[in-house]
């Protein structure tokens, strides 16, 4: 009899997911799927409200990536209020800039010392009561407490820029409300150890090489476990250069070769679908000029670094040379370079929130500007996990009419759900037990895309959690709920 | 307690770094909303607990205590305060029951501080 064998919910990423793999009879895979049960209604209840409350309505998607919805439509609401892309006041500018490259940092380090390494410092099959931020405090604790303090320091910026950690209220249409304060700046530069600007890029640094030698120790986990070829999309800078707050679309095949650059994203509806399934709540985008079937494409650090030519501070471009030499400049596509590629972006945030503390416009009291006023706005930007869509519309009252979200793990959809069949092809696939160690690994290569599930599915209130067991004729054996 | 020796933060939900925060502090409230149980509200001492919640969406307060015993030799005495709520939808302003509990924590946690 086949069996439908179910991880739900899967551990360490946000939200709540459910993974399904279908067994024949001979305990072949013959299907696996990666299901998002939860349903949020943000694209419609904001429909009706002025546009600028947007930036502090949206953000509330979500509890651990709030920044990145706020900025994105801070940006969308910057052309509704008549103010283009690089119009904004170069304190307004700057500081959006220094709150988003603050959570950048923030949430790779959370990602990756506190839901990935587990993983990777004791190994997919170690004893569950370890493999969790608690058991890294415990084995490598001076990994966890840089890893807690990496967290803190970018949360503390956050904070200095937008007002608050969570659910801030810095971007408003057209600019910033606030501007950084001598003191503020002085709290971040001149710090004792180890809650200063110098501290942490010294620290990011240090995670990078030590994903460098855990690498070469791990050679054929790390370049072997959910390896599969995609296209790859971001923002790129005009000039090539990595950029999370602005640019232009760039899209990259597996060898390289740019199907879609320097596009305008403002453009976006002419270049990306969404296709919806039946078993999913979350859609599924695409590049239209590939079709729904090839059109699928990854996003967030592995992509990023795939599609920009260069990352403009120096030792977060040193550590991009050594990066790209490994694939012989050609794009990477082995899911588990999602952490090396995260890393490095962290290295950049961190080299960034330096440089930036420096710049005395940050200190100026022009924050904001007025243009004439436009029905329509896109904002987009790169997210920690990837790129992130918001589109407006609104009518003659000033009222949102239309809102469109695209964010980061959605567009991760179909390439999660790849990882996810790829693990069960080659871990799961005619087993006749099944371990905690091999569900782990179907974990293992969700929690790469680092996604975060409420964002993708806009889930509201409390949502049931129930593991169902079928057999190869849909029949169900067996259902646990929590 | 001398108002001097108490701090108050919210947390929008508690994360790693509460650990960091709470590491120097001889005693911790975690006070929260409670949507399930009995009407009123409860404040019971917690202690570590090496238990992970599914998600880092939400580290509860006992996983924080145990963090900060793991990273820092130490975690404060903790409680937590739990106060009933009833309405979720969306919508502004407390629902009446929702305030008098409010209204009867704020009550408790002032007595069980002047009692430290």
């Amino acid at each position: 009899m086949g069996r439908k064998i179910t991880i739900e919910p899967v551990t360490r990423v946000e939200g709540h997911g459910k993974v399904t793999i279908h067994l024949d009879d001979a305990g072949k895979v013959t299907q696996s799927r990666f299901h998002i049960v939860e349903f949020r209604g943000f694209e419609r209840f904001i429909q009706g409200r002025p546009y600028w409350e947007v930036p502090v309505l949206v953000e509330r998607l979500c509890g651990i990536c709030p920044v990145s919805h706020h900025l994105a439509a801070a940006k969308a609401t910057d052309i509704i209020a008549g103010v283009g892309p690089g119009e904004l006041t170069p304190t307004a500018e700057k500081m959006r800039r220094l709150m988003h490259y603050g959570q950048m940092f923030q949430s790779h380090a959370l990602h990756f010392f506190h839901l990935a390494s587990p993983d990777l410092l004791f190994g997919a099959d170690a004893d569950p009561a370890i493999r969790n931020v608690i058991g890294v405090a415990l084995w490598h604790k001076d990994l966890a407490v840089q890893g807690v303090l990496m967290r803190k320091f970018g949360q503390e910026i956050i904070k200095a820029t937008a007002g608050k950690k969570i659910h801030g209220t810095g971007a408003i249409p057209g600019g910033i409300n606030k501007n950084l304060s001598p003191e503020e700046r002085d709290a971040f530069l001149k710090a004792p150890d180890p809650l200063n600007a110098d501290t942490m890029v010294a620290w990011a640094q240090a995670a990078v090489d030590f994903f460098r030698d855990f690498h070469k120790k791990n050679i054929a986990l790390i370049d072997g476990f959910a390896a599969f070829p995609s296209h790859h999309l971001s923002l790129v800078r005009k000039d090539g250069a990595l950029d999370f707050y602005h640019g232009a679309l760039r899209a990259v095949d597996a060898a390289g070769k740019k199907v879609l650059d320097d596009v305008d994203y403002q453009d976006y509806l002419k270049y990306i679908g969404e296709d919806v399934r039946s078993w999913s709540y979350m859609k599924f985008p695409y590049l239209r000029a590939l079709g729904k079937a090839d059109g699928w494409y990854r996003v967030g650090p592995l992509a990023r670094l795939n599609t920009c030519d260069f990352i403009p501070t120096p030792l977060a471009q040193k550590e991009f040379e050594i990066y790209k030499a490994y694939t012989g400049g050609k794009p990477n596509n082995m899911s588990l370079h999602t952490h090396w590629a995260r890393l490095i972006e962290l290295l950049h945030a961190g080299e960034v929130v330096r440089d930036l503390l420096h710049d005395k416009d940050l200190q100026g009291t022009a924050l904001v500007k007025k243009g004439r006023k436009a029905r329509e706005g896109v904002g987009l930007l790169e997210a920690p996990r990837g790129t992130l869509f918001h589109h407006y519309r609104i009518n003659a009252d000033d009222q949102i009419t239309m809102a469109n979200l695209i964010v980061s793990t959605t567009h991760n959809n179909e390439p999660m759900n790849r990882a996810v069949n790829w693990v069960a092809m080659n871990v799961l696939d005619g087993k006749k037990d099944i371990t905690e160690g091999m569900l782990n690994r179907v974990e293992i290569a969700i929690r790469a895309y680092d996604p975060c599930l409420s964002c993708a599915t806009h889930a509201l209130g409390r949502m049931p959690l129930a593991i169902e067991l079928y057999d190869a004729r849909g029949a169900l054996l067996d259902r646990k709920e929590r | 307690m001398r108002e001097a020796d108490a701090a108050c933060e919210f947390r929008y939900q508690l994360n790693v770094e509460d650990a960091y925060t709470i590491r120097d502090f001889d005693l911790v409230v975690f006070a929260d909303a409670m949507s399930v149980g009995e009407d009123g509200v409860a404040l019971t001492e917690i202690g570590p607990s090496a238990t992970i919640a599914f998600t880092t969406h939400e580290m509860s307060p006992a996983s924080v205590l145990a963090l900060c015993h793991e990273l820092y030799g130490r975690a404060p005495r903790a409680y937590t305060l739990a106060i009933r709520g009833f309405e979720w939808d969306m919508g502004e302003g407390l629902s009446e029951r929702g305030r008098a509990n409010l209204v009867r924590a704020a009550d408790i946690l002032r007595r069980f501080l002047d009692e430290q």
